[in-house]
């Protein structure tokens, strides 16, 4: 490595201070302030934090005093089971809790008076969000929020946290001890690494927590790792139950996500629909396009009068699904997407812009509002949600466009696509995985892969239509909320040609 | 004067964040009464002030410690503050007695040990705490020292003029008094 680079290496290592000041746990941000943070950094660390929002949306900082990767792994923990809404589970867990208490005194060979008040905040805890899940999740969220930013609760539920990833060594010793750093031996690495409080996790401590706490009930945990390493994308690595071949046990599981920059870590989110539909529409795409195409028989423009606006609008959340009666008035669990803001999910639409069958009638109106503003960025839910009847002539109905609100509308032709977009054209020329020719020219019922891939993009796409460049969706519109002026790039006029490093 | 801004009075009873460190220390402080003397051996009594159980007094006795440490004919009296977010902080211990060592301040009987510090955990619990400074008076370190003038004599290699003068100090400070519910007597007076 050259000698500048790792003076950068150091001087960003020596400036980064993680945030002393402030709540314990902050507030769900946009994931592009990690991106405005390291604007000016390291090339590397600009790639990288690029490449970020687009998979995860948001991140919650936790304040990095010692304590934060404990922090912000129990924090999740017990998000993710409020994410579930499920009473039954939260009680489940205050019993797990209670019941390792057997394993803190008899493995961790710690003393009840020791750990007792620091299990009752946590059984409390969870005891108070079962109460409140049935009648309130937002107070519930509220509730755990609020009792993170306690500092005597907090860290008495971290402290527990550390008793039971100690314990859990104890308990396996042979699992663990060729980890163990500089021949400690498990007393001293618990002693030494653990237990001290404000110690910070290291790789070991979060392995032993995601390991007892999270694993044994189905969640899994990946983490994203912003360092100085090769690649134009953070690293990240999963952590979940596999079996003996190496497959995961419980493949749709929840999964917490943690973003881990050197001794710090935070809180990563996907926006996603809530899990169980999601599960649903997975298991029964048959069924499901069954339905849509029956409802594209039944419908009429008398039955879409009928129907307030409000259910229009979520129905266009749904590319190439323009039109068509309220899914609950056949009595079908339709999954319903939230608009969002675009900048959350831009980064997939316009792969579904290239890749689901719309009609030119019915693209000109409705998925011409409905990609870029919000789309599920949902791989799963897709071949439900593209209808094969819309590419027919069913798809000349009646101009809807008096019912809906229309803020852009760009003309399909110039519908952003893989060929037509250079920057993700080069991009296909280095990577196998998006070469296949279905990705590119076959339309129908992409794979969870590609989605995958599609969500892998290097670089942010730009989109390429002048109405979309004059609306507001467009970044560097001033009316957009992350309002970001373009910059001119020589090389970007230039067709994309494989760069060699001079140095 | 108008009524000043009263408090309803069941604000106080939001469960978790009024919890305070006396439950844990008065477990503690039973544990510690019931057993053996063995597994304390340098610590010989713990009794939390009349006026408010985050104030402690305790004696070490360095009788059990090696001859050669110089400190086997000291007994000391020390005080222990507990602070509200107890076990999470650790408990503020000093010397009341003057003791001549490496790692205690002469005069305000401070002690630098790690594990008081940034390496405080709560499964030491107050008893471990005060075990931990008996044991520190048999290991001093003499690489940071707030007791410069042993700790310079150490450092030269002189184990018998270091010996010497806290073996002297040990005998000129000792604190004879015992401790009961309610305050120390101290039998010099």
């Amino acid at each position: 490595m050259a000698g500048h680079d790792l003076e950068a290496q150091e001087a960003l290592a020596r400036d980064f201070q993680p945030a002393l000041e402030g709540p314990l746990v902050g507030e769900k941000k946009t994931s592009r302030a990690i991106t405005e943070e390291y604007a000016k950094a390291d090339p590397v660390y600009v790639a990288k934090t690029a490449a970020l929002p687009q998979k995860f949306s948001h991140y919650r900082p936790i304040l990095g005093d010692g304590n934060c990767g404990w922090r912000a792994a129990g924090f999740s923990y017990f998000e993710t089971l409020l994410r579930l809404q499920n009473r039954t589970q939260l009680e489940e867990e205050l019993a797990r809790m209670t019941s390792l208490n057997n394993l803190l005194t008899t493995v961790g060979g710690f003393e009840e008076w020791l750990f007792e008040d620091m299990v009752t905040e946590t059984t409390d805890l969870l005891r108070d969000l079962a109460d409140l899940i049935p009648s309130s999740p937002q107070a519930a969220e509220d509730l755990l929020r609020q009792r993170f930013n306690n500092r005597a609760t907090s860290d008495s539920i971290v402290y527990h946290l550390r008793l039971l990833a100690s314990s859990w060594l104890k308990g396996n010793r042979t699992s663990y001890q060729d980890f163990i750093p500089d021949g400690l031996g498990v007393e001293g690495y618990t002693k030494d690494w653990i237990e001290p409080v404000n110690q910070e996790i290291d790789h070991l401590g979060m392995t032993l927590l995601i390991d007892i706490l999270l694993k044994p009930i189905g969640f899994s945990v990946e983490i994203v790792y912003l360092d100085r390493s090769e690649g134009s994308q953070a690293n990240s690595h999963i952590f979940r139950q596999e079996d003996s071949n190496g497959a995961p046990v419980n493949p749709g599981g929840p999964m917490i996500h943690l973003l881990y920059r050197p001794s710090h870590y935070d809180i990563l989110y996907k926006e996603q629909p809530p899990m169980q539909i999601v599960d649903e529409v997975t298991r029964n795409p048959q069924v499901n396009r069954a339905f849509t195409r029956q409802i594209s028989v039944h419908e009429t423009p008398a039955m879409m009068g009928g129907f307030p606006q409000l259910d229009m609008e979520t129905l266009l959340c749904i590319p190439g699904f323009g039109l068509s009666s309220p899914p609950q008035h056949h009595g079908f669990h339709t999954p319903q997407y939230s608009q969002r803001p675009m900048e959350q999910t831009f980064n997939s639409s316009p792969i579904s812009a290239s890749i689901s069958p719309i009609s030119p009638g019915a693209s000109s109106t409705a998925s011409s509002v409905a990609v870029p503003a919000s789309f599920p960025a949902q791989p799963a839910s897709q071949p439900s949600l593209t209808s094969p009847t819309l590419a027919s002539p069913h798809s000349s109905f009646p101009a809807p466009t008096t019912q809906i609100p229309i803020h852009t509308n760009f003309p399909p032709q110039t519908r952003p696509s893989l060929s037509s977009n250079p920057s993700i054209a080069s991009h296909l020329s280095h990577t196998s995985e998006l070469s296949s020719p279905s990705s590119a020219t076959s339309s129908f019922r992409p794979s969870k892969y590609e989605w995958e891939a599609a969500a892998d993009w290097q670089e942010p796409v730009i989109f390429q239509t002048s109405t979309f460049k004059n609306s507001h969706y467009n970044t560097a519109h001033y009316n957009n909320p992350n309002f970001q002026p373009e910059e001119w790039t020589p090389e970007s006029e230039e067709p994309p040609a494989p760069r060699k490093r001079s140095s | 004067m108008s009524a000043p801004n009263k408090r309803s009075s069941t604000s106080s009873t939001s469960s978790s964040s009024s919890r305070t460190p006396t439950k844990r220390l008065l477990t503690e402080l039973s544990a510690f009464n019931s057993s053996p003397a063995s597994s304390h051996p340098t610590l010989i009594a713990l009794v939390p002030s009349p006026s408010s159980l985050l104030s402690l007094r305790a004696i070490l006795s360095g009788s059990p410690l090696p001859i050669s440490t110089g400190y086997a004919s000291g007994r000391w009296l020390l005080n222990i503050t507990i602070p509200p977010n107890y076990p999470n902080s650790p408990p503020t211990i000093t010397f009341v007695t003057k003791i001549c060592h490496p790692n205690v301040k002469w005069e305000t009987g401070e002690i630098c040990l790690d594990v008081l510090k940034e390496n405080w955990t709560p499964v030491l619990g107050v008893v471990g705490a005060l075990e931990a400074v008996g044991r520190l008076l048999g290991e001093p370190g003499v690489d940071s020292p707030l007791g410069v003038e042993v700790a310079s004599l150490l450092r030269q290699g002189d184990t018998i003029g270091a010996r010497g003068l806290v073996g002297f100090w040990c005998g000129e400070e000792r604190f004879d008094g015992v401790l009961e519910e309610g305050g120390e007597k101290d039998a010099r007076r």
